[in-house]
């Protein structure tokens, strides 16, 4: 390869690096946490709750009748029902109510507790495992999806021109490092390479999986006006996501039991049912749809109607053969998110994970030490892209521990609960930033960034001992372990972020 | 920098399309293993030419092969697509 082409390509590499590398570290350590979303979500809410798992669950069909006496359910439109899992022991019940305080379209969200079906929690106020899963696909801004979408093409091309630099080096200056005796520019340089060719396949499939995802819709509404000619019918059918509709009858038909159909369904699919969509609930033409994962196949969803007036799964509405975009998409949208894989293999994931994270900070570092001296670039942009390094990316660890923080401490009473947990995390990543701006020695503030954070989950795990220590153990004990699993997680990062932050301390003020 | 990402970025888009366009009408497969396959080699292909961009010192010369290939791509989907219409 020639000498002008590597050239150009490491030029493009820092350049579009630059511009992308904050926001594409939120994404990326939004996106690590976000691998143990259903733990979070458990941890936040299951503390709060009282739920006596040792007694028999209601039949999911008395759940259903339950709610109905309790709201005014608008049974024309579809309910969705998150089943319990091994994690989990409540139901998410995600309900289309009548009236004005709920608009249509809108559903109100509740916990539902298995053992009596009363409602344990409204979902929204439980919001942290949500607030960081929407901070990984869309930043939580409006059009955010399209933006992290664009940040990922050019993360993409990131990865291509660092492949076009290092092509030669590949194999050669695998697990190269200059060690301690060799310049910090070199240093950073090894690391960076060494890292980045590490964790090449990972990072790709998160590339390409983040830019489908994210700006699929340039493919569908290309394909949909070149290919199908505007037929948005013929495309969702030939891509694997049909609409299963029905009119609501308005005639009143006694629905089958629940439980019963979701066996039938496990037993013929070998599958674990997870989730439903019930339509028409109540009526002649009433759907239920169930959502499940193949028990022996890799990542495969299995997803079913049942139709009621047919008493089965209407093969015109199951077809047999399967389709290949939506079991390949339904795939990488596994693989992105880790849902095939058990907690082993999503820490392996959070690893490799923060280690892009690591991967970003050296990348900007190295920019900035290549700069350094160069005249021809601003001292303002400098001095602005190393505090956004600084504050960007070690200010998000206080900013999610007082997140978490929050979450625990805060009363379930407070109606704006939500936005609490959210605004804290903005808040402080905004004071941090601007903190950065202010500082010239760089790992006095890192030092202080961890000590904060470590202090914040101290208290936190000292309000969670006193509080809810009983409720942990509780649920530790009938086999749910998420919420003790997370907090002594979160204790392991306590103990580290301390001495990360002592020994920081100690460096400063001997370089001092 | 900015000429070229921008240029890249719309140039890429157009070609990239364009291109799976084309290849999708003339690969011998079933109709949802088509759509997959444009739907992932679509974007792959995107970031190629937007890396190939950045692999020259000017934004010419790209933007020239580029505009050509574009050119030949396009005549040959509306002909694909006049011969799909008579």
């Amino acid at each position: 390869m020639k000498a002008s082409v590597i050239r150009s390509a490491l030029e493009g590499h820092g350049w579009i690096g630059l511009f992308i590398a904050i926001p594409l570290f939120i994404v990326f350590w939004a996106g690590s946490l976000t691998l143990f979303y259903p733990e979070i979500k458990a941890w936040s809410v299951l503390p709060h709750t009282d739920v006596a798992t040792a007694t028999p669950a209601l039949p999911t069909s008395d759940i259903i009748a339950k709610q109905f006496e309790q709201y005014d359910i608008n049974a024309e439109e579809r309910m969705f029902i998150v089943l319990p899992t091994d994690v989990q022991p409540l139901y998410e019940l995600y309900l289309p109510l009548n009236g004005e305080s709920s608009p249509k379209g809108e559903l109100t969200s509740i916990y539902v507790d298995p053992t009596n079906g009363e409602t344990v929690a409204s979902i929204d106020s439980f919001h942290l495992a949500d607030f960081l899963y929407g901070l990984h696909i869309d930043l939580n801004l409006p059009f955010g999806d399209h933006i992290v979408g664009v940040i990922t093409l050019f993360f993409m091309v990131v990865i291509f021109t660092g492949i076009v630099v290092q092509f030669k080096k590949l194999i050669t200056h695998f697990f190269f490092y200059r060690g301690s005796q060799s310049t910090t520019r070199y240093q950073l340089t090894d690391m960076h390479n060494v890292v980045g060719v590490m964790s090449l396949p990972y990072t790709f499939m998160y590339a390409l999986t983040g830019l489908m995802f994210n700006l699929g819709l340039i493919s569908q509404v290309v394909t949909l006006l070149f290919v199908y000619n505007g037929d948005r019918t013929a495309l969702l059918n030939d891509s694997g996501f049909p609409r299963i509709t029905e009119v609501h009858a308005g005639v009143e038909r006694e629905m089958p039991d629940l439980n019963a159909i979701i066996t039938t369904f496990e037993t013929e699919q070998n599958a674990k049912a997870s989730s439903l969509r019930l339509t028409n609930y109540g009526d002649e033409n009433a759907l239920i749809r169930i959502i499940g994962q193949h028990n022996d196949h890799f990542a495969q969803r299995i997803d079913m109607t049942y139709r009621v007036k047919d008493k089965g799964f209407s093969k015109d509405i199951n077809p047999e053969e399967r389709n290949a975009f939506a079991d390949g998409t339904r795939f990488l949208y596994a693989l992105h998110f880790g849902h095939f894989a058990g907690v082993d293999v999503r820490i392996i994931f959070f690893i490799l994970g923060l280690s892009v994270c690591g991967l970003i900070i050296v990348g900007n570092m190295l920019w900035l030490n290549k700069f350094h001296n160069n005249k021809n670039i601003s001292t303002r942009l400098k001095r602005t892209m190393s505090a956004l390094t600084l504050g960007g990316c070690a200010g998000i660890i206080p900013a999610t521990a007082f997140a978490f923080l929050l979450e625990r401490t805060l009363s379930t009473t407070i109606e704006s609960r939500a936005l609490f947990v959210e605004a804290s995390f903005f808040v402080v990543y905004g004071i941090t930033v601007l903190a950065a701006f202010y500082t010239k020695a760089v790992l006095t503030m890192i030092s202080r960034f961890s000590l904060i954070s470590a202090l914040v989950l101290t208290l936190l795990l000292t309000f969670e001992g006193i509080g809810f220590g009983k409720s942990v153990f509780n649920y530790l004990n009938n086999g749910y372990s998420s919420p003790f699993s997370l907090s002594f997680t979160l204790f392991c990062f306590t103990c580290l972020l301390f001495w990360l932050g002592a020994n920081l301390s100690e460096k400063s003020k001997t370089i001092q | 920098m900015w000429r070229k990402t921008l240029s890249s970025f719309f140039i890429g888009l157009l070609l990239s399309t364009s291109l799976i366009l084309n290849v999708n009408h003339f690969i011998p497969l079933d109709v949802d293993v088509k759509l997959l396959v444009g739907y992932v080699a679509g974007f792959i292909t995107w970031s190629a030419l937007i890396t190939y961009f950045f692999c020259f010192e000017s934004v010419k010369r790209p933007l020239i092969q580029c505009a050509c290939v574009l050119l030949v791509s396009v005549a040959l989907n509306v002909v694909i697509k006049l011969g799909a219409l008579s």
